[in-house]
């Protein structure tokens, strides 16, 4: 299961690997992938997180806005 | 008033203008509080996301930077912790702007997508949002209106411009019943249309998605800077602590981490290639990814489908031979079966058929023979419909000579057996696309070798090929014999490229090295297995995205080779203490501008002579 947020403009690459390093490290994310161009962040979720996905997605949530990242939309 | 970046550095600007004042009239008091003043104004949304991201345990270049700000501040150096702070906060905000710029092309294609409809609601009209549209509603699409989803007109007629789908722009007239696609533009006219695919799910919708996806796919030389960008900036920072036990020198320390993230290196492909993609959605042309673009750049050899491809595929039917038997009973069978098929083939034995005033009637345990054949019952009567291939020696005798006679007249023959027996034969011609010449013309002066490659009699594609100028022919091929000889080139030649229209071809455009699909927006197979999609039935696109993908492969190389330079440069130069905290940071955030700079000219690069 993944899901997918649009972000602000992102404006350098070393930013891709702040988002990778910060979300890797939140409860229930298995894996994450930032698309630069698109300004997007695909978060792949660990089979438990899917039953409490709603508090998981918070936390990523909160983590992007707190590393600088505020979300657009939820895709 | 709001602290937002431009505010910041408004009242930064003054500031430090303020404090060079102050310190030429030798208020030095006055010029350190103002670089204070400027300093902690800039330095702090940095700094603030540096903390936040400490928590996570990852260093980022706003920790660097604000280490390198702190540090500067407790040396005393305020001018240089100013300028620092400042002019990293003005390179992202030139940098955030002008990369938008890079991305307006793609963006620019959700334009064509309205956001607001009008549908019909028991019989009233009601204004909703398009993301509220669900399949089964009935949309109501004015002139001037571009239609937001793939479906069928219920009621009216209009004139609808499809050029955002198939880059043909003269309207075409559609009625009740027709097939319209979401982001084509109702010209004249007012119809009601009954949405069937919405969304992501219609053909604009996969073609935004393409693209979206596409943008990021990375080009191979990229995987290889990002892993060494992974690697950089650790090795610079542990490069820094060993500076300064050994030296102790805190300015060359400080500085040193100032440059330790390679920003422009890191971005300098990924702004090409988006760029580049940009450019070819504008133009028609969908490449699936900066790796594909890559390829493209250093392709040796481009093999043609011949039908549909080099040729319009709007077959027409030139000569008729009839074998014992009535022309105008050979049409009636003979289309009558064909009237269940889709293929270009039927469609022309149809439309003569109709030309002859032939009422038709309904085929019966129709069957699809391999190599396009057809068997049915029409009137009680077993019809066959094919290549001559498909009969056997027996039956094809009486009619031998007569199958060579139109073949070397380059007219490709289908046969039409009437209970076993061959009882006419189609001579049908096919029409060379008129920009077919042109195009294989300028691969040629590119240094690229045009192939042929058909199911067709050699006699047929011969004649195609002397009019295109291919001399390069391989006729008779089966499908799979396609996918052995592309190979064959492969090795002989280098990289080589399949173009075909995606309908005929499928095996060979997803062996190929590489696979080219042409006017096939609405053909959803070959858009997924092809790695470049032409809209349109426009031919001479096709150089056009060979160059274009030059174009960007040449200007990442470029942004690449001087992203290097400059890391390497200012290396040397802080080392050598050439280069001190402010210069650092000035060159750093120019060479992420000017590489940005660079990639936009992609955007307005455009064929010379097209």
């Amino acid at each position: 299961m993944t899901t997918k947020y649009q972000l602000e403009t992102l404006t350098c690459p070393s930013c891709a690997m702040k988002i990778k390093a910060a979300l890797g490290k939140v409860a229930g994310v298995e894996s994450v992938e930032v698309l630069f161009n698109a300004s997007k962040v695909v978060v792949n979720w660990k089979k438990e997180a899917e039953t409490v996905i709603g508090m998981a997605e918070q936390s990523v949530e909160e983590t992007l806005a707190r590393i600088g990242f505020p979300i657009v939309s939820k895709l | 008033m709001k602290l937002d970046v431009k505010n910041r550095l408004i009242i930064g600007t003054s500031l430090i203008i303020a404090g060079w004042i102050g310190n030429s009239i030798g208020q030095s008091l006055f010029f350190h509080s103002m670089m204070i003043l400027a300093t902690s104004l800039t330095i702090f949304p940095i700094a603030k996301t540096a903390i936040s991201s400490l928590r996570y345990k990852v260093i980022g270049i706003d920790t660097l930077v604000s280490i390198a700000v702190i540090g500067a501040l407790l040396i005393g150096e305020t001018w240089e912790a100013a300028a620092v702070s400042y002019l990293y906060t003005l390179g992202h905000y030139l940098e955030n702007r002008t990369l938008k710029k890079t991305r307006t092309a793609i963006a620019s294609l959700l334009d064509n997508v309205p956001k607001q409809v009008t549908i019909i609601e028991e019989g009233t009209q009601k204004d909703i949002l398009a993301d509220q549209l669900k399949i089964g509603d009935v949309l109501l699409v004015r002139s001037g209106e571009r239609i937001a989803v793939d479906g069928k007109i219920i009621e009216g007629s209009a004139m609808i411009n499809e050029s955002s789908i198939t880059g043909e722009s003269v309207p075409l007239v559609k009625n009740v019943s027709d097939s319209v696609y979401s982001s084509t533009l109702v010209d004249t006219g007012v119809i009601f249309v009954e949405a069937q695919h919405i969304g992501e799910d219609s053909t604009y919708g996969r073609i935004i998605a393409l693209v979206e996806e596409a943008q990021d796919k990375k080009a191979k030389i990229q995987r290889s800077l990002e892993q060494f960008a992974q690697y950089y900036t650790p090795s610079v920072i542990l490069l820094t602590i060993v500076v300064y036990i050994v030296t102790r020198d805190i300015r060359l320390a400080l500085t040193l981490l100032v440059i330790s993230c390679p920003g422009a290196l890191v971005i300098s492909a990924p702004v090409s290639i988006v760029a580049g993609i940009g450019n070819g959605a504008k133009n028609g042309i969908l490449f699936k990814g900066g790796d594909v673009m890559e390829k493209l750049s250093e392709v040796k050899v481009v093999a043609f489908d011949k039908t549909g491809t080099l040729t319009s595929g709007d077959l027409v039917i030139k000569q008729v031979i009839t074998n014992y038997i009535e022309k105008s009973e050979l049409l009636f069978l003979a289309a009558s079966l064909e009237n269940s098929s889709e293929h270009p083939l039927a469609k022309a034995v149809i439309r003569y058929a109709q030309q002859h005033d032939i009422s038709l009637t309904l085929a019966k345990q129709v069957e699809i023979l391999p190599g396009f054949g057809l068997k049915g019952t029409v009137n009680d009567h077993t019809i066959v419909i094919g290549s001559p291939r498909l009969f056997d020696d027996e039956q094809r005798k009486s009619v031998n000579d007569k199958i060579s006679e139109l073949e070397s007249d380059g007219l490709t023959v289908i046969a039409v057996s009437i209970d076993q027996h061959i009882r006419g034969l189609f001579g049908i011609a096919d029409q060379i696309r008129p920009s077919a010449k042109n195009v294989v013309n300028k691969l040629k002066k590119m240094g690229i070798l045009p192939v042929m490659l058909t199911g067709d009699h050699p006699l047929v594609a011969k004649a195609i090929g002397m009019q295109s100028g291919i001399e390069n022919i391989k006729a008779n091929c089966l499908p799979e014999d396609k996918v052995t000889y592309l190979k064959e080139l492969k090795a002989q030649y280098g990289l080589t490229v399949m173009v075909g229209d995606g309908i005929n071809d499928a095996p060979a455009l997803a062996n190929a090295d590489f696979g080219i699909a042409m006017g096939s927006y609405t053909n959803h197979t070959a858009m997924e297995s092809a790695d470049v999609i032409l809209s349109s039935s426009k031919l001479d696109k096709l150089p056009y995205a060979i160059e274009l993908s030059k174009a960007t492969t040449k200007n990442m190389k470029t942004n690449i080779v001087f992203a290097l330079i400059v890391a390497l440069s200012l290396m040397v130069g802080v080392l050598t203490k050439h280069v001190f905290l402010s210069v650092g940071m000035l060159i750093h955030e120019l060479s992420v501008l000017i590489v940005i700079i660079n990639a936009i000219r992609l955007l307005k690069f455009k064929n010379k002579d097209a």
